[in-house]
């Protein structure tokens, strides 16, 4: 730990004041909620058995705290916050009406996107649009901490 | 298809001498437009259509040139067809009902015909397929006069400016998306995009759910338990520590984002110094 120490110190430190990119602000939050929660649920291991919706209530609950200034992570945490035992299921498959016009496909997509944006059947078209693009980022940032995360404790 | 828009006995001018385009034209126009007044009125007027409508007819002109002129503003142009005299309004209302994107032609009068009401409802029609993708290109009749075509690059309908508008913000929003999503930049068209988006979205989501699972057998197993929960609270900070710094590494290998190569130090410094 102390070899550590002593070559981080020989690092060079930039003098610039701490610019924190907002994914590394994400992460920072994320593990900080997710690393504890998992702790918790470790200790409470003897009184109750840990299941999978657990673990993965866990995750999104990380995931939408710290994503508090979209839409959708506030969405997804009322979501959880609402004492439903809902499962997640990411792959809904709803039948929707085929129209052969070319704007009808596009509608459908945009309304399968809806459905995989938490919260995106309350937004109309271009509020979406914009979520989307940082709701795929932050999955990517939470991808990668959960794979640290698994790594590290393997 | 269209009768012509302009010829012999649509030009009746009141007073033949006083042609200047500053005269008739008094608000600022582009040169195409100019060209194309001027082009029309240099035809020979022809005195056909002397009628009491040549008062009108100049204030034709005028209220056109002001539906016209005001183009560049849309705003201007929508008012001026609302307080536009009737004669006028049909020619300016040609103009409001033709959407941007269709092709003009610009002429001295259009609807110098007396009644000058026919025109109105065929516009409409085409101007309500301004939908549509093609464009009506208006048939170019050998004339007297040079027919100038002018593009317009603004939609002039209330409505169509907003769609129009909102066009343009969802196909930004759209490239945007292809930028941060990886392969998207290749694939053309709104559909497949989306396509991507979906599946990635879908692709990302299962991998959480997947690792969530690996945490799980991680978390319960044996021989991680007390790893995890021999830290005593006050020591919580030094494990957030050693995974930040694991995850920022992971990171930039992964992304190799060479932008903010100091927050990694900043960071690392600010924990120990709180160790030490």
């Amino acid at each position: 730990m102390e070899r550590q120490i002593i070559s981080k110190k020989k690092q060079v430190f930039s003098v610039e004041p701490t610019k924190l990119s907002p994914s590394e602000v994400f992460t920072r939050k994320y593990t900080s909620h997710l690393v504890p929660a998992l702790k918790k649920l470790n200790m409470d291991k003897n009184s109750s058995q840990i299941n999978q919706v657990t673990v993965k209530h866990e995750v999104d609950m990380a995931l939408a705290l710290s994503a508090q200034e979209f839409a959708w992570g506030r969405f997804l945490l009322q979501k959880l916050s609402s004492a439903d035992s809902k499962s997640s299921s990411s792959n809904q498959t709803q039948i929707l009406e085929r129209s052969n016009d070319e704007d009808g496909e596009i509608e459908e997509k945009m309304k399968e996107l809806q459905e995989l944006l938490p919260g995106g059947k309350e937004m109309n078209v271009e509020e979406m649009l914009s979520e989307i693009g940082n709701y795929i980022k932050y999955l990517e940032l939470q991808t990668s901490a959960l794979k640290t995360i698994v790594q590290d404790t393997t | 298809m269209d009768p012509p828009l302009v010829n012999d006995s649509s030009f009746s001018p009141a007073n033949p001498s006083s042609y200047t385009l500053s005269e008739i034209w008094p608000f600022p126009v582009n040169d195409a437009v100019r060209s194309g007044l001027r082009l029309a009125v240099n035809s020979t007027p022809s005195d056909k259509d002397v009628s009491t409508a040549a008062a009108a007819e100049e204030s034709t002109v005028t209220d056109l040139t002001a539906g016209w002129g005001g183009r560049k503003g849309r705003a201007l142009n929508s008012e001026e067809d609302e307080s536009s005299k009737m004669v006028s309004l049909s020619s300016s209302g040609n103009e409001v009902k033709d959407s941007g994107d269709k092709k003009r032609k610009f002429c001295g009068s259009e609807s110098g015909n007396g009644d000058g009401s026919i025109r109105p409802e065929g516009e409409t029609s085409s101007g309500g397929g301004s939908k549509a993708t093609e464009q009506k290109n208006k048939p170019e009749p050998p004339k007297d006069y040079i027919h100038v075509r002018a593009r317009r690059g603004q939609a002039t309908d209330r409505h169509s400016l907003a769609e129009r508008a909102r066009r343009e913000k969802i196909s930004e929003k759209m490239t945007a998306l292809q930028d941060i999503i990886p392969g998207c930049n290749k694939i053309i068209g709104k559909a497949l995009v989306l396509d991507e988006i979906i599946n990635y979205i879908q692709s990302l989501q299962r991998q959480v759910e997947f690792l969530s699972m690996k945490l799980e057998v991680v978390n319960s197993g044996p021989s991680t338990g007390p790893t995890i929960g021999v830290f005593p609270t006050g020591d919580l900070g030094t494990l957030p520590i050693d995974l930040h710094r694991n995850i920022y590494e992971q990171q930039e290998a992964n992304e190799s984002r060479g932008s903010h190569p100091e927050w990694l130090h900043m960071q690392v410094d600010g924990s120990f110094n709180r160790t030490t």
